[in-house]
């Protein structure tokens, strides 16, 4: 019986890392705000993740009658998928496509989220130290 | 790691907005000096150039590279440049540097344009060390996982 290799701490831990490669390509963007001619990078890792989630069932395997059915989550740790991508659009002088109202946004959006993902984490972590307990 | 990474990258940023306050405090500490050491003629007007820090050559940096597709290294100070824009010409007989004519030859230096480089400089400081608090906010939770 796999204990702390569980489908949802894989997947909580991967999604983690893929929060915290989109938090590093954020403070890029900033950091850049006023270098001429940088672009902007992004991380997207939630295809991917769900991708993964979608596909991969293990040993059971659950089919979807319905296309509003909910994927199953399970045996799904992926790699965050692809590395930052680049986008081109500039609406500046200075051929740089930073905007500063869109980062801080998705920064404080990571933020958020991450702070939930491993707040979930830790309880999981916590339910499994009881069970070891026994208490 | 990625949020030592985010740091990093937001340091660089600090680093290189507040040497380009010091390149703006000193454009207008300089802003009616005639004579500079280099040989006569009057201030010239300073500016930072940015460019997009990469990392450098050491194994440690091509590693990451390949690891994370190329995040960057933040940002750094490529230079910083001299304007070579006109001198203002003001008539001032009384002034020691007078040429003949009684004028004399001041910095090409507009206060508005470095007061608006200033607002600017300083709102990219406070960006930046916004998105550090985030980082360390994030990290510090990230050491909570697992703690009873």
């Amino acid at each position: 019986m796999q204990i702390m290799d569980s489908g949802a701490i894989r997947t909580a831990r991967t999604a983690l890392g893929g929060l915290a490669r989109r938090h590093e390509a954020i403070s890029s963007n900033i950091a850049n705000i006023d270098t001429p001619g940088y672009q902007r990078r992004a991380v997207d890792f939630e295809q991917a993740l769900a991708g993964e989630l979608g596909t991969s069932g293990g040993s059971v395997h659950l089919d979807r009658t319905d296309p509003r059915h909910l994927l199953p989550g399970g045996q799904g740790g992926v790699h965050p998928g692809g590395g930052p991508t680049r986008e081109a659009i500039s609406e500046r002088n200075d051929a740089n496509s930073v905007s500063i109202d869109e980062e801080m946004t998705n920064l404080a959006e990571t933020q958020i989220r991450f702070q939930a993902l491993s707040q979930t984490l830790g309880q999981r972590i916590g339910t499994l130290r009881s069970v070891i307990r026994g208490q | 790691m990625g949020l030592i990474r985010s740091l990093q990258i937001s340091g660089s940023a600090l680093l290189a907005q507040r040497l380009r306050m010091d390149v703006v405090a000193n454009n207008v500490a300089n802003m009616n000096t005639t004579r500079t050491a280099e040989g006569g003629g009057p201030y010239k007007h300073a500016s930072v150039r940015f460019e997009e820090a990469r990392p450098g050559g050491a194994f440690s940096a091509a590693l990451g590279r390949a690891a994370d597709g190329g995040a960057g290294g933040g940002v750094r100070v490529a230079a910083i440049v001299e304007d070579d824009a006109p001198a203002r010409r003001v008539h001032d007989p009384q002034h020691p540097d007078a040429d003949e004519n009684g004028d004399v030859l001041m910095p090409n230096i507009d206060v508005v344009s470095e007061m608006t480089d200033i607002v600017s400089a300083r709102r990219a400081y406070e960006a930046s060390v916004t998105v550090m608090n985030a980082a360390k906010a994030m990290a510090l939770r990230a050491l909570d996982i697992g703690r009873s």
